[in-house]
């Protein structure tokens, strides 16, 4: 256990010593890990696959993929919350002598929620047919974890942390839809009355 | 009856609470909300005209090169990116004026829904002279292909009536 902390320090200490160099990998870098931009990005993905497919199969597809994302995404999050009750891992910028380029956070570095929220949408996605779009979400989910590491808010654990929760919660996820594709097809008929799937 | 400062109706959650916030002492929540909606809703206008030829939704298309398209949409994405990131201090947290994961959520699908109206009308007006009638109308968002949204929310105002 100790071995694997001293790693993670180490990734961390390699990962936050790239900042710092310019000051225009810095603003890239926060810009990356901010609340916004690759959320957004992910948001935006979504949105396009609401609309992209073709034929009402691919869509009636697509826009369920869309759902299960939201949800795999929520429950995730949802677990961060838990599991932040019992357990609260300090910041690097708390155990380090070091200044973040970030906000001090002040909730639990362990796990990442914006990991777990984003890598379950990732999963999701994986699902679909693009290899453009799996692609796309994937580099902004790794541009994304890095980021967060070198701007000194997030140890490699903690992202390593949230995408293991994102993946255990993704056979939960598969049950719950299952279960609910009835209320799916439901919901969506009602939309399609209004032109909106 | 206490009356109510008339600043607390309709002012966000996150607005009041950064007003009684010392460290601030602005009304940056607000703008900072409708900065987000603004570059939501460009990029979403964005995406919408990609996935419209993707999906050769005909009477949602505002611009029918597609390469052109492809270069605007590309182009305002990343406009609208910049315009978020290098006009104020985007790297707050949500307490002292930036927007939790909630308020985010709930301005995005603002964003995306008041896009698609957006652009179903502009496009309505575009394409007021392509417009099949003969056409059956098959529902769902492949009606875009034949009709236009002013089409499609009349009838449905004819049918309420």
């Amino acid at each position: 256990m100790d071995q694997f902390k001293i790693i993670d320090n180490q990734i961390f200490e390699i990962l936050h010593g790239l900042t710092g160099q310019s000051a225009s990998v810095d603003a890239l870098l926060k810009a990356l890990a901010s609340d916004y931009f690759v959320p957004v990005g992910i948001g935006l993905t979504l949105f396009f696959l609401w609309f992209c497919s073709r034929t009402i199969t691919a869509r009636i597809s697509s826009q369920k993929i869309v759902m299960k994302s939201i949800s795999h995404m929520a429950l995730s999050s949802f677990f961060v919350l838990v599991i932040n009750q019992f357990l609260f891992v300090d910041r690097p910028f708390v155990n380090n002598e070091m200044s973040p380029l970030f906000y001090l956070p002040t909730d639990s570095s362990f796990p990442s929620n914006p990991a777990a929220g984003i890598f379950s949408i990732v999963i999701q996605l994986g699902k679909t047919k693009s290899a453009r779009l799996i692609t796309l979400v994937t580099i902004l989910f790794l541009a994304m974890s890095i980021s967060r590491v070198c701007v000194g808010i997030h140890y490699p654990s903690d992202i390593l942390g949230g995408c293991s929760l994102a993946i255990i919660c993704t056979p939960v996820i598969a049950f719950l839809a299952k279960k609910t594709d009835p209320v799916q097809n439901f919901f969506l008929e009602k939309l399609r009355i209004y032109n909106l799937a | 009856m206490a009356r109510i400062p008339i600043t607390w109706i309709g002012v966000p959650q996150s607005a009041y609470r950064l007003k009684s916030a010392p460290q601030t002492g602005s009304d940056m929540t607000f703008s900072f909300a409708l900065d987000y909606f603004i570059c939501v809703f460009i990029c979403c206008n964005a995406v919408l005209q990609l996935a419209a030829h993707s999906a050769d939704l005909s009477m949602l298309k505002i611009i029918r090169n597609k390469s052109l398209n492809y270069l605007i949409s590309t182009g305002l994405i990343f406009f609208s990116a910049f315009l978020f990131f290098n006009t104020d201090n985007r790297i707050i947290n949500d307490f002292e004026g930036g927007l939790d994961a909630n308020q985010q959520a709930v301005i995005f699908f603002l964003s995306a829904l008041s896009s698609f109206f957006t652009t179903g009308l502009t496009a309505s007006v575009i394409n007021s002279s392509k417009h099949k009638k003969s056409t059956q109308n098959i529902g769902g968002l492949a009606s875009y292909r034949n009709y236009r949204l002013i089409e499609l929310l009349n009838g449905k105002w004819i049918n309420l009536r």
